[in-house]
């Protein structure tokens, strides 16, 4: 026994010496080193090489994070944040500046002569933009329209308009995509749906909202927030959409963020899907080589309007390279990144003026994608994500989930989930504000202005 | 009785203890006192409020608020399964220490979802329990039909239903939310899990050192297997057993957290979200790092008292 | 009398079997799933139809994923890492556990039940301390901030009390009549016969910290330093997860805690002679 622990730490300090003998070399010591925060996966690393090939000063690396941001939150807790990082929401974004870690680089800008608001997609600016003040620059954005397989529509002889088009048209076309076996059993639906991340694009088109429009209610209880949500059940009620069980059973390993129905649509279990430009990074897979894919526009209900997202790089105020990370946020803003953004199928490139080129209607590279103007007219029509400064986002989502799941499992009406969702976030409001006087003011201040 | 003649070996303690101690101090006992004194302040990573001490401000909002009251009852009731895991482990130790050929293969097998990535069980898992192409449920429902019974196979992970009828997101009760849910499925599988793993591990390793002789000396009074398991085999593993319940309640009533995350994101309506994601919940996506420290202390108060009582439990039956 | 004992030993074996089956499910699902494409693994079929034996490859060699990754470095990072962990955990722990279990001083019950107490305490409200201090002591992007923090723990302390309570104070006894120190009686009595308590607790320390995925992510920045959980987030991105690669490299990944396990539990069910230490 002594001798095998004995011979252990012998074994242990021989592994130590053999990795400390083959770390690599530091890296090029004449170069700045940034460290960017973000999922790692082979876009994101195509996406920095040409950064490091365009600043030669700079070294720029990856430094993967998870889903969550408490990565993030926990080092920048401790001052050791990364130089620049990914701000995924509205929500997200008035934390990290509440938090003290976004860098409120809006004069910056101004001498670099970069206009956020008038350049990129008004759609992903709740991401870098907050109370007029700029603090990053956008990396990508995304609309949801409707994908279809050609194969299918053909063979059940449908037709699907490209311009826009009503529910109303939509769902009798989207009646006949469905496809039965013998026993009754849906072997294929008309139509997918991510609802955890798409009632809002719904309750949009309905007419709703979030919140009053000075952010101090939610008003999901409205009768337009509940017509919108009753018509997605209808949409299960008809056989149109998997209801939730048949949904997650047939998607069981799925990654986060609603990417499992990308899976349901590619394996051709539904007929079409609502879904973004970027579900591409995906299906154009080797795998799914043989899918024939179309895209229109999404049906839109009584408004004409699409619920747009995206997500933007920060630059942490604490990083002592943070003027150097501006070059990055330069580089975003260029014509090689958005062009690859473009191509790549990253969602749309953030500047608005390189979707209107021809190349990024026609890429030569992938000649069967022929509907890049609709990912262009759709994001056109996006809307931003309404934040308020009184909620914290990721709440609201969590408790609208939540509702959501029962509704959907048929323990609650549509209206009686809405007025839950819509009483506990106005509960959650009334508790924010309770520690927060600062906040407080500014509440009563808008209510006030609002009562005049 | 050489009990009453020993002398204190403080000095040689220290010396034992310094190692493991000032480890102990620097990473354990010093951040734990510090999230003891952050849930007296209103820590917030997000808001601009200075920070302050608050008193008690945050308990009195967190026995207050529905919230965590459900979520305690969520925490509790996922725990029904710990009994049946532990005996069950013991049982399979009994089982692999006997000198049959192959138990090598066995234990490993046994072990085997312990090494399993995460992902890979749940993944498998979520397959298991689909409500219409699921083993589980076409299995139900061929019994069912084959006896004729009025009986819709349940729909698990995607059913905020219990056998007590809990309300989701209240505490209350009500029969419409009477049957086999996603609790349910939780419950299988962790005492699946469990059962073969850890538990039977330390079993085993306990049932070597139970000395032959007793067994030997027991044979010749004639006491037959049960006899002997009762009155040799079980007073030999009550330290592990002690360890065994201690340490499950200790994780039980933190657990949840990576099945929370990964498989089912605390629902279906919150009705698997435990106090343990629930923290994560504030301290990560509400960044009320005050709040989150307070239900924690909370969480360890109770923990500290379930113990205390095994503990006293516990020593009576090891010593004597 | 042969027969029905022959009898006996079939039964236990079907009822082992049987378990064994069941608990070996989701690996062999996951060893299959390893085999297919993303498309096959939500299907239904339970085997592959082709063996994509290229998943196992695309890991270590795919021209895309070796230029950003490097698994075989991650293999290793983990190995050493859970090594060391498990080495330092064993040692410290078995010293701690000696003094709370078999040296007498007053408060010493207080004392172990506060190591118990930390226990108790939810890690997501030390994360920020804890990594604040790691800041503070620079260790942060080093093997040293993945090892050092994880090797003391209160658990192993709390293991192998529960396993030196059960051998016999006789044997402490008997070789401080001969002359022993403490540390002869610990080195030479105790720790050969808490060895099951060790091996059991070098298995936790080492699945434990192989597995581990949160603390890696924050305290490593440099590549070459990543464990295999944090490599593994290169599959699992904002665009769908690439599950039969996942499946590959887990499969892979098994291997070193198996081979710990198997022959570690050798050495775990050997009975051990009570009576060759008396004498």
């Amino acid at each position: 026994m002594k001798l095998f622990i004995v011979s252990t730490f012998v074994v242990l300090v021989l592994l130590s010496f053999a990795a400390w003998r083959t770390r690599p070399r530091p890296a090029d010591p004449s170069k700045i080193q940034l460290v960017w925060s973000t999922d790692d996966n082979p876009f994101r690393r195509e996406q920095l090489d040409p950064f490091n090939r365009l600043y030669p000063r700079y070294h720029l690396d990856i430094d993967p994070n998870n889903p969550e941001v408490e990565k993030v939150i926990v080092q920048s807790a401790a001052g050791v944040g990364p130089d620049v990082f990914d701000c995924w929401s509205g929500f997200a974004l008035t934390a990290f500046v509440k938090a003290d870690i976004a860098w409120d680089i809006t004069d910056e800008l101004k001498k670099m002569h970069i206009d956020v608001e008038k350049e990129t997609w008004p759609a992903v600016q709740p991401t870098c933009v907050y109370d007029g003040r700029v603090y990053g620059f956008p990396e990508n954005a995304a609309a949801n329209g409707l994908w279809f397989h050609k194969d299918l529509l053909r063979e059940a002889g449908v037709e699907i308009p490209r311009g826009p088009w009503t529910w109303e048209q939509a769902v009798p076309l989207l009646k006949k995509l469905v496809k039965k076996d013998a026993t009754g059993r849906t072997i294929r639906y008309g139509l997918v749906l991510d609802w955890d991340n798409n009632y809002r694009q719904f309750i949009l088109q309905w007419g709703g909202h979030m919140y009053t429009p000075d952010g101090t209610r939610c008003t999901l209880d409205s009768p337009q927030c509940i017509a919108a949500i009753e018509f997605m059940q209808s949409l299960v009620q008809e056989g149109i959409v998997p209801d939730m069980a048949a949904e997650k059973s047939l998607a069981t390993s799925g990654g986060y963020g609603g990417t499992s129905v990308i899976t349901l649509f590619a394996d051709k279990r539904s007929a079409t899907a609502i879904g973004g430009r970027w579900w591409l990074c995906s299906m154009r897979d080797p795998q799914f080589r043989d899918l024939q894919l179309g895209a229109a526009e999404a049906p839109y209900g009584v408004e004409h309007v699409f619920a747009g997202y995206g997500k933007s790089t920060l630059i942490n105020k604490y990083s002592p390279h943070r003027y150097e990370a501006l070059a990055f946020l330069a580089y975003l803003h260029g014509r090689e990144y958005n062009e690859l953004i473009n191509h790549e199928a990253d969602g749309v490139g953030p500047v608005m003026k390189y979707a209107d080129e021809p190349a990024f209607l026609h890429d030569p590279d992938y000649p069967k994608e022929d509907y890049n103007q609709i990912w262009r007219s759709i994001q056109k029509a996006a809307v931003p994500e309404e934040v308020s400064p009184f909620m914290n986002g990721a709440v609201l989502q969590r408790l609208m989930v939540g509702q959501l799941d029962l509704i959907r499992g048929g323990d609650r009406t549509a209206a009686e989930g809405m007025r839950e969702a819509t009483r506990q976030v106005n509960r959650r409001i009334a508790e924010n504000l309770r520690f927060d006087p600062k906040l407080r003011e500014e509440y009563e201040g808008r209510r006030s202005r609002n009562i005049d | 009785m050489t009990r009453t003649r020993h002398s204190s070996d403080l000095l040689p303690a220290l010396g034992f203890l310094l190692p493991n101690f000032l480890g102990f101090l620097l990473f354990t006992a010093g951040p734990v006192v510090f999230s003891f004194g952050a849930s007296f302040t209103n820590w917030d990573l997000q808001h601009s409020v200075p920070f302050a001490f608050i008193g008690a401000d945050n308990f009195r909002q967190l026995f207050g608020s529905e919230e965590f009251w459900v979520y305690l009852i969520n925490t509790v009731y996922l725990m029904i399964g710990l009994p049946f895991a532990i005996a069950g482990s013991l049982a399979l130790a009994l089982m692999l220490s006997q000198k049959l050929r192959g138990m090598t293969v066995y234990r490993t097998l046994f072990y085997l979802p312990t090494f399993t990535y995460g992902v890979a069980l749940m993944v498998l898992w979520k397959k298991l329990y689909s409500p219409e192409f699921g083993p589980i449920n076409v299995s139900l429902g061929a019994i069912t039909r084959a006896l004729h019974l009025p009986f819709e196979p349940p729909k698990w992970l995607q059913s905020a239903d219990n056998l007590m009828g809990m309300v989701p997101q209240h505490v209350a009760f009500h029969r419409q939310y009477v049957g086999l849910g996603a609790r349910e499925a939780l419950i299988n599988m962790s005492v699946w899990v469990a059962l073969g793993g850890n538990n039977m591990l330390l079993y085993l390793a306990a049932l070597t050192n139970v000395p032959q002789e007793l067994y030997e000396a027991a044979e010749i009074d004639g006491a037959n297997k049960w006899k002997q398991f009762w009155h040799v085999t079980w007073p030999q593993l009550a330290p592990t057993t002690f360890f065994i319940i201690v340490i499950s309640t200790i994780f039980g009533l933190q657990g949840g957290f990576e099945i929370a995350r990964i498989m089912t994101e605390g629902g279906p309506a919150g009705t698997t979200t435990t106090l343990a994601y629930y923290i994560y919940i504030k301290a990560f996506q509400e960044f009320q790092m005050g709040y989150a420290s307070a239900i924690a202390w909370v969480l360890f108060a109770m923990i500290f008292a379930i113990t205390l009582m095994n503990w006293r439990f516990g020593s009576r039956a090891v010593n004597e | 009398m042969a027969s029905a004992s022959a009898r006996k030993q079939l039964a236990a074996h079907v009822i082992l079997a049987l378990v064994a089956l069941v608990m070996m499910l989701p690996f062999i699902w996951m060893f299959l799933a390893s085999f297919k494409t993303v498309r096959e693994v939500e299907g239904s079929q339970i085997f592959p139809p082709t063996w994509h034996t290229e998943n196992y490859t695309k890991v270590f060699a795919d021209p895309e994923i070796a230029k950003r990754s490097n698994f075989g470095r991650y293999y290793f990072n983990s190995v050493f890492v859970a090594a060391w962990v498990t080495f330092l955990t064993c040692i410290t722990s078995a010293m701690a556990a000696y003094a709370f279990a078999r040296l007498r001083w007053r408060g010493r019950d207080t004392v172990f039940l506060l190591y118990l107490g930390t226990l108790m305490v939810p890690g997501v409200v030390t994360m920020i301390p804890n990594f604040a201090l790691l800041v503070k002591l620079k260790l942060l992007d080093s093997y040293a901030g993945l090892i050092v923090p994880a090797s003391f723990s209160a658990f192993g302390v709390f293991l192998l009390r529960q396993f030196m309570l059960t051998i016999p104070t006789s044997l402490d006894e008997a070789a401080a009549i001969d002359g022993a120190s403490k540390w002869r009686i610990f080195w030479d009595v105790i720790l050969p016969l808490t060895r099951p308590g060790l091996i059991a607790l070098a298995i936790f320390a080492f699945i434990g910290n192989y597995q581990s995925l949160f603390w890696p992510l924050v305290v490593v920045k440099s590549q070459y330093l990543r464990t295999w959980p944090v490599g593994m987030l290169f599959f699992d991105t904002t665009y769908g997860r690439e599950t039969t690669l996942i499946m590959a490299a887990s499969v892979m990944a098994t291997l070193p805690p198996l081979i710990l396990f198997v022959v570690g539990q050798k050495f775990l069910v050997k009975g051990i002679q009570l009576g060759a230490v008396k004498g």
